[in-house]
């Protein structure tokens, strides 16, 4: 019997390639700060993204002050329309432990030029944060 | 790859990297200036316009195809490349943050 291994994998029509892109800000005891962005991402030229995953989460470390706000938000910003949020945790007081998450619900379709960021805001005057921005993306050649 | 760039300002961005794709290292910021600038940021009470600013940094990670193959700098070229078409990244007059 003669057993023959087949040739290695060849390209075919169906064949896809796909990158993944991982981004994280992920920080403890955050001190109070100005809007910031924490991470972009660019569609490339020619190529499609898909984002898997995005989750924002945002815990109080430290209190902060009365009345004190803090945000983690992530958005889609498609040109050359305006951002669309895809999740925002916030804090509207400052007792120490409050927390808040948001994933995204649904998968979202990026084209080349379509960014992705994330920003993080706490323009309290005392006080420190927990901060977690996640987002799972796959590129691939459109 | 890694790099220590300068920040830039903007309404809707606040405190951001004159980058396409990259990724805040965290406890990165520097100088370190009480009351304005800490290591993950710049408290909001802080006006951008401040001169003390000026000479901010943070680390960044981004992607690798960014660098220049001898200089290991960020590139405007490669960068216009990567974003072909691209009428904020695709601009011969764009300079990369260094």
């Amino acid at each position: 019997m003669n057993i023959i291994f087949p040739p290695d994998p060849q390209a075919n029509w169906y064949a896809r390639t796909v990158t993944f892109i991982n981004n994280i800000y992920n920080v403890d005891a955050v001190a109070v700060h100005a809007l910031t962005t924490r991470w972009t991402y660019t569609v490339p030229a020619s190529t499609n993204a898909f984002v898997l995953s995005a989750l924002a989460t945002i815990m109080r470390a430290t209190a902060g002050d009365l009345g004190a706000y803090a945000r983690a938000t992530i958005s889609v910003n498609n040109l050359p329309a305006a951002a669309l949020i895809v999740a925002r945790a916030g804090l509207g007081a400052g007792a120490t432990g409050e927390k808040d998450n948001s994933a995204g619900s649904a998968g979202l379709f990026m084209l080349a030029a379509d960014t992705l960021v994330a920003t993080t805001n706490d323009p309290s005057l005392v006080g420190t944060a927990h901060y977690l921005l996640t987002s799972k993306i796959a590129e691939f050649a459109s | 790859m890694r790099a220590r760039v300068r920040l830039q300002h903007s309404a809707d961005a606040g405190w951001h990297i004159d980058l396409p794709t990259y990724t805040m290292i965290p406890d990165s910021f520097l100088p370190l200036i009480p009351g304005k600038i800490h290591k993950n940021g710049v408290t909001a009470t802080t006006n951008p316009a401040d001169p003390a600013l000026n000479a901010m940094t943070v680390e960044v990670e981004c992607p690798d195809n960014y660098a220049h193959p001898v200089t290991g700098k960020i590139d405007n070229p490669r960068i216009r490349a990567i974003y072909n078409g691209n009428p904020k990244w695709d601009r011969p007059d764009y300079i990369p943050p260094d």
